[in-house]
């Protein structure tokens, strides 16, 4: 009987259907292990080759498998594929016959060994460390070191990536093969770092996966779901790098708190019509409690050492935030101690106009206002929507109607996405409705006093 | 087993575009592996599915009088490579016509052929093969 026979009895088996179900993640998870397999073996040098063994083989399974039914063993069948094919590709490009036989050697353990124990040879965190250090090296832009990620460790699609950068799949595809050219180029190992090399790296890292949260956070609109997705997977990897004690740092502990304690609040950040809320606004029920248990034990963790990075100090405001029962009972002078020590690690406008907020709850609107005034005065910060977002709430506290409403018009004309602008409707709408109300009521009173 | 008499039909299955695939995200691939799934299951269940199976990559192509002529790969003669078939009981053409255009591979680009099997064959006969006569068939036993 051949194999194919086999296949397609097993599929259509009902009861054969529990055991060769597969789940969502299937063809992304395969692809992370093989990606982390297929570098071990031949090296980092040749991620082009390796992307296109793993893309082929996750394809031949989508293609057998719609006809025949998925198999008893679905990874391991991928990773056959991927072997077979990986060793044709050697063959073509007559890559070093030591590769071929490292090659043969671990299908031969493959075949030998039973089906579903081959299928995670047990290296997995260990591959995937090792490859998010290739794809994180410091000689790599950032975004290219996402992007990158993304692909590898995540195994997205380069649609998926392009719709999570806004960017065309050609542009994307282009930076891909420019950030494995230049792996190719600098000549990399898959090895762990260690020593100083290991902290320039870690770091590397960390900014790589801040970033790569940040990107899913930012993005409230269009494709919500790829957003979310990019949040997870940062929280994930980040993860990975805990698992494993050459990651396993303050530091790491330090950003994963802060993910968590972000994530958590993402339930309650859209209304029902998906309107973005403030936190004044937000139903704080809706706050993942578990994911903030998690977040506060990673923060405790963090504090081990005495590293203070920047991570710590945005994961400590994040936590004041989440242990808040309401808005008014928040610690704000706690959050605006922690942005003072965020102003003097990371001195940047938008770090400044979050400390205005805090600022404002601590001192009044006035003070912040002035604050404001001196960082205002670069260019930068007032293209942003951001800064006249908060002005503009200020001047609202202080009933400066129309002062508030400059600011409300320019935020929305700078705003990009539409919840975000769909917000400032929203303010203007209450600022006119407060106006118009204001209005009556002077209109009232010289009447009144003429009586 | 079925009250009306059947015929068996051969699908043949043919990729025009496997780009079309390969662009897919691993999640739509998981969501198209259901969709057959739910498919082969639910002619099975009704008796229809007879046996089915995909085609490996590989092939060989024997050509010559004598035989001797023998390529490798798969008949390439065709840019719609067969990726493989299913052989179902239908009542008639019609309904063979109406099971194909539910093939879950159609909206990526594939083609289905529909071929009935010609009646009064010795081969199947001898070896059993599923004919117009005998429905249900070990092979999903």
């Amino acid at each position: 009987m051949t194999a194919e026979t086999e296949t397609v009895s097993a599929a259509s088996r009902p009861d054969s259907a529990q055991s060769s179900e597969i789940v969502e993640h299937f063809f992304r998870e395969q692809s992370r292990r093989l990606y982390g397999t297929l570098t071990r073996i031949l090296g980092p040098r040749d991620l082009s080759i390796i992307e296109d063994v793993v893309q082929e083989a996750c394809f031949r399974a989508l293609r057998t498998w719609s006809i025949g039914g998925i198999p008893d063993n679905p990874a391991g069948w991928i990773t056959r594929v991927a072997i077979n094919l990986a060793r044709d590709a050697m063959r073509r490009t007559q890559m070093a016959t030591t590769k071929e036989a490292a090659l043969i050697a671990f299908f031969e353990q493959q075949e030998s060994t039973p089906l579903a124990a081959a299928a995670g040879d047990g290296k997995l965190p260990d591959d995937s460390l090792r490859l998010l250090f290739v794809c994180c090296h410091p000689s790599i832009s950032p975004e290219a070191q996402v992007m990158l990620s993304l692909k590898v460790l995540c195994g997205f699609t380069t649609r998926q990536i392009a719709v999570a950068f806004t960017s065309s799949d050609a542009a994307v595809e282009k930076q891909l093969a420019r950030t494995k050219r230049r792996i190719r180029e600098l000549g990399m190992a898959f090895d762990l770092p260690e020593g100083e090399e290991l902290a320039l790296r870690l770091n590397s890292a960390h900014i790589a996966l801040y970033l790569l949260f940040n990107e899913g956070y930012k993005a409230s609109s269009g494709e919500r779901p790829i957003h979310e997705e990019l949040c997870r997977e940062a929280i994930r990897l980040t993860v990975l790098l805990l698992d494993h004690p050459v990651g396993r740092t303050p530091r790491s502990h330090a950003l994963l708190a802060l993910m968590l304690l972000t994530a958590a609040r993402f339930p309650s950040r859209l209304s029902m019509s998906g309107d973005l809320l403030r936190l004044t606004d937000q139903d704080r029920t809706k706050w993942d409690q578990a994911l903030i248990n998690r977040g506060l034990f990673h923060l405790g963790q963090s504090a081990e050492g005495d590293d203070f990075s920047e991570y710590h100090v945005q994961a400590g405001i994040a936590a004041t935030h989440c242990i808040a029962p309401s808005y008014e009972s928040t610690d704000w002078s706690q959050i605006l101690e922690l942005y003072d020590r965020l102003v003097a690690i990371k001195p940047t406008a938008i770090v400044a106009l979050n400390r205005a907020v805090a600022l404002s709850h601590v001192k009044g609107p006035e003070a912040a206002l002035a604050a404001l005034e001196t960082i205002g005065s670069g260019e930068s910060l007032k293209s942003h929507y951001l800064f006249h977002a908060v002005t503009g709430e200020l001047h609202s506290r202080l009933n400066h109607h129309e002062r508030a409403a400059d600011c409300f018009r320019q935020a929305l004309n700078l705003a990009e996405l539409r919840p975000e602008q769909a917000h400032f409707e929203r303010q203007l709408e209450r600022l006119y409705i407060s106006r118009d109300h204001r209005e009556r009521e002077v209109g009232h009173r010289p009447a009144e006093s003429h009586a | 087993m079925s009250l009306e008499p059947t015929s068996p039909y051969l699908l043949i299955f043919r990729d025009t575009s496997p780009d079309l695939y390969r662009a897919l995200s691993p999640e739509e691939r998981v969501a198209l592996l259901n969709r057959w799934r739910a498919w082969a299951h639910q002619l099975k269940d009704t008796g229809k599915l007879v046996q089915g199976s995909p085609l490996a990559d590989e092939g060989r192509v024997v050509k010559g009088p004598r035989g001797r002529h023998v390529v490798d790969g798969p008949y390439a003669e065709s840019k719609e490579e067969i990726v493989g078939y299913f052989l179902v009981n239908a009542a008639d053409f019609e309904e063979a016509t109406a099971i194909a255009g539910e093939c879950p591979g159609l909206p990526h680009g594939m083609v289905v052929e529909i071929r009935p099997l010609a009646d009064c064959c010795a081969v199947s006969r001898t070896l059993e093969v599923p004919s117009a006569s005998s429905s249900q068939h070990e092979v999903f036993a």
